[in-house]
């Protein structure tokens, strides 16, 4: 794919990549680490980050070969149309998963924190017009909105662990290794396997200014990320107390919960609500975008505009055929390791074979 | 049967006047491409052909005698009253040609005479058609035919009446000049002209609609504005296809990029320091004649919000009026929705005295809150209309029926409850400070789409509504230039220098968003391809 006339810059890039990783800090990893790992869910959120940062430099160093192409071209010019429709399907086909299960969970979350009621679906269908409305308007539309919206969100992230100060309790955190160092190794595996979020920097290269703006958004964006990610978790962990940490649902809001500013305002969690909702709406918002974007590159048509209903309808059906969201969130945890291999590892491999092919040619000629 | 046979006209009968079917096909205007006659009497009869005379009453056509070097030749001028000055006719045109010939021997051709040695008007344009005779003539001038020259010579003798120099109206500011433009496009590029003495000015005359050939002035500094940018103007005041075009802002729906998107893409001001600096930003600058505002493309979100006065007063207070403007922005948009939202959804958010004191209040009026801010947002927006209209002998009336009216007697019958009063008042105001009138309407539709999204769902129809309203900002374009940079995409220059002033907000260098010739920054920005997106 050559080079787009849309160019997007550092603080673009980087506010993709830090969304694309706290949305899910946001719609519940925090208590599943916290069931996991217990107090030592902070350290698995650390230790994951390091590890995230190492397949990222990784991913860097081979993509450096392959300047404003992403990962559908490469694969094209490795192995032909096969190859090319074989990684579109396989990229394809977790996202809209991956969609469907933060469509699912972000519309039973904001449904569930919200005390007046209005079905889950309905939620649904709200977001889905929002979602459509966004895919027009084009990958710009949807990576500028992030450049508006991620220093809000972060923002009120900050004010949310700033605000919660008060009710930090040190001892939360001990004992360090939380239910043992065992655990804490095992946990901090499972949880890289939920950065299979990395696609996007796969997805995002032919946009981006040049290839040094894409290195330090990449390691800006990663960075960041892993921090807020970090210092969300130190929040949560030290607010909440085990085994009650591993029960809350939508953790970061449950932290809102606690913070009272006098006699001016009753509660003001609900002023965080368009933080929930916006960094949901800003994921589905890209996938959607990027699925429709593979769907007409592998396709070689101009009218990909036309997907867009067709993969929001089937990411309305994959969100709503588990029964409850706790199923949805469990299939979602058993699909991890199989998403990872999708939008990692075959990515790492048709690099790899894209690299060997090209220099055997070099070679040759 | 013609395809013009269809053309409808008023014909009497006994049952009074109706629309009757044009008997005779349509005729096209005589082409008026074609060259001046040497003879004056074919001059005379073309002139009235094209001009329909006697039919055009304010059309003045004049017969007299020029002594030339060897021979006396008949001639006749041509102008309208009213639009050309009888004095400098009189003094200027007919006097020498009438009086002098006899003591100015002539030193040129007979052709060049007339125009070199007679004629003692500042300008006059020799045409060989009579097409830009009459065009010129339209405009002011006063054409000259002389027997025997196939030349019409046009004197510039422009003497309407005018409005003189008067403060914007729309734009009221405390500090700096208090000149506003005027219909005169001459006087208003004079007024640029005064204010930015450089020599690489660019002032280009050009006319559109293809009928009323509207003179319009493009206006650059042409060692600063973009060349692609003045060459896409030029490309989109080329391909204006209307009949009649008198204003600006009838233009500006022929130049933005789309006529769909809720914001304006064109900024249109009144006051000649701020079209002046915004040349000298390295915009480009668009008048027309006979409408007082100039259009200053391209413009971003930023440059609607700012205000001269933030350039002529301190730096604190500059940043203080520019906070007040972003504020008010916002009430203008976002108070209503989120007044719903909190009252109707999140009653925990709200102190427990206050809320006593508002369900007290909603208590006692029939209708929900969103049918009560709805009514009143309407009567508001009703009540504006009207003072625009009538100004100056309706406005007192309006207001006291809106204070005592919708206001005063709504509250004491319990229609409305008075938060919702407090709501739409605070709502108006912050719309009456937006600084510019074509944005605050922009925003004024948002906000009744806020108000519903979040009667509808809360926090999700509000935040849902936000965010395709921002969405849209996004991918909205002033000439290539997006309407929210340089926040998306986001450039050097960053948010806060531009919504700010700086500490050297005097200094030389040119918005990012234009890519000016003379931008300081360009070196820097060509070393390091850091954070620039576009």
């Amino acid at each position: 794919m050559n080079k787009r006339i849309i160019n997007f810059g550092k603080f673009e890039t980087a506010s993709v990549l830090i969304n694309a990783l706290i949305v899910k800090v946001l719609l519940g990893l925090p208590q599943l680490l916290c069931k996991q790992a217990g107090n030592a869910a902070w350290m698995i959120a650390l230790i994951s980050g390091m590890v995230f940062l190492a397949l990222v430099l990784v991913i860097m160093r081979l993509y450096k070969r392959f300047p404003n192409r992403n990962i559908i071209s490469i694969a094209e010019e490795a192995g032909g149309a096969a190859l090319k429709w074989f990684v579109a399907v396989l990229i394809i086909l977790p996202l809209i998963f991956k969609g469907a299960i933060t469509l699912r969970l972000s519309a039973e979350t904001i449904n569930l924190i919200t005390p007046y009621r209005i079905p889950s679906f309905l939620t649904a269908v709200l977001v889905g017009i929002a979602i459509i409305a966004v895919a027009y308007k084009g990958t710009e539309g949807a990576v500028r909105l992030h450049a508006i919206f991620v220093p809000l969100i972060v923002t009120a992230l900050a004010l949310v662990i700033i605000a919660s100060c008060a009710s930090f309790k040190l001892t939360n955190i001990f004992p360090v290794w939380g239910l043992g160092k065992k655990e804490v190794i095992k946990t901090s595996l499972y949880a890289i396997l939920m950065y299979s979020d990395i696609i996007y920097i796969l997805l995002l290269y032919p946009y981006v200014k040049s290839e040094k703006v894409f290195r330090r958004a990449v390691g800006w964006g990663t960075v960041l990320a892993v921090i807020i990610q970090l210092a969300i978790m130190l929040g949560y962990v030290l607010t909440t107390q085990y085994p009650g940490s591993g029960e809350l649902f939508m953790p970061v809001y449950q932290v809102s919960r606690i913070i009272r500013l006098g006699d001016n305002s009753q509660s003001i969690e609900a002023i965080f609500y368009p933080v929930w909702i916006s960094s949901s709406l800003l994921y589905l918002t890209l996938t959607q975008t990027f699925v429709v974007e593979i769907l007409g590159q592998a396709s070689k048509t101009k009218y990909e505009k036309l997907f867009i209903v067709p993969t929001l309808a089937v990411m309305f059906v994959i969100a709503y055929m588990p029964k409850s969201v706790t199923q949805a969130m469990q299939i979602s945890q058993k699909a991890s390791p199989i998403l990872f291999i999708c939008t990692v590892a075959l990515p790492i491999l048709v690099m790899i074979f894209a690299y060997i092919k090209n220099r055997r040619a070099s070679y040759e000629t | 049967m013609g395809k013009w046979q269809s053309f409808l006209d008023f014909h009497k009968t006994k049952e009074g006047y109706i629309l009757k079917e044009q008997d005779k096909p349509y005729k096209s205007p005589p082409e008026q491409d074609i060259n001046v006659y040497k003879s004056v009497n074919k001059n005379f009869e073309k002139i009235k052909e094209f001009m329909n005379y006697p039919k055009s009453g304010d059309l003045i056509l004049r017969w007299f005698k020029v002594v030339l070097p060897d021979r006396t030749a008949d001639a006749f001028i041509f102008y309208f009253d009213g639009l050309s000055s009888r004095d400098n006719i009189g003094h200027f045109v007919l006097k020498p040609l009438m009086q002098m010939t006899a003591i100015m021997p002539p030193k040129c051709p007979e052709e060049e005479y007339i125009s070199r040695q007679l004629i003692t008007q500042n300008d006059v344009v020799p045409s060989k058609t009579f097409k830009q005779a009459i065009e010129l003539v339209c405009f002011g001038g006063c054409g000259i035919f002389v027997d025997g020259i196939s030349v019409c010579y046009v004197a510039d003798v422009k003497g309407w009446e005018k409005r003189s120099l008067q403060k914007p109206i729309t734009e009221g500011s405390v500090l700096g000049p208090q000149e506003g433009f005027t219909e005169l496009i001459r006087m208003n590029t004079a007024l640029i002209r005064k204010t930015i003495k450089d020599s690489n000015l660019v002032i280009e005359n050009m006319s559109v609609g293809n009928k009323s050939k509207t003179p319009c002035a493009l206006m650059y500094i042409k060692d600063l504005a973009n060349d692609s940018l003045v060459k896409e103007i030029k490309k989109r005041l080329a391909q204006v296809d209307a009949d009649y075009i008198f204003t600006t802002e009838e233009l500006e729906s022929f130049l933005e990029d789309s006529n769909l998107k809720l914001v304006p893409q064109i900024l249109a001001t009144e006051r000649v320091d701020r079209a002046s600096m915004e040349l000298c930003d390295g915009n480009v600058v668009l008048m027309v004649n006979g409408s007082p505002f100039a259009l200053v493309m391209p413009a971003t979100l930023f440059t609607f919000m700012k205000t001269p006065d933030s350039r002529y007063m301190r730096m604190p207070y500059a940043n203080l009026l520019q906070l007040v403007h972003y504020i008010s922005l916002i009430i203008s948009v976002l108070l209503p929705g989120l007044f719903i939202v909190i009252t109707q959804y999140h009653h925990e958010m709200i102190p427990t005295d206050l809320l006593y004191a508002l369900e007290a209040s909603f208590e006692i009026t029939p209708f929900s809150t969103l049918i009560e801010l709805v009514v009143l947002e309407i009567s508001f927006e009703l009540l504006r209309e009207a003072e625009i209209k009538i100004p100056n002998i309706g406005g007192p009336s309006i207001s006291i029926v809106g204070a005592l009216i919708l206001g005063q007697a709504a509250v004491s019958a319990n229609i409305v409850s008075p938060i919702i009063i407090i709501i739409v008042a605070f709502t108006a105001v912050g719309s009456l400070s937006t600084p510019n009138y074509s944005l605050g309407i922009a925003f004024r539709i948002m906000k009744f789409v806020y108000i519903f999204a979040s009667a509808v769902a809360g926090f999700l129809g509000f935040t849902i509504c936000l965010f395709l309203h921002t969405a849209m900002l996004c991918t909205t374009k002033s000439f290539g230039v997006r309407f929210l940079s340089p926040v998306a995409p986001r450039t050097r220059e960053g948010f806060f220098k531009t919504a700010f002033i700086g500490r050297d907000y005097k200094k030389t260098s040119k918005p990012d968003y234009n890519n000016s010739k003379q931008d300081p920054d360009v070196d820097i920005k060509n070393e390091s391809d850091g954070e620039d997106s576009e």
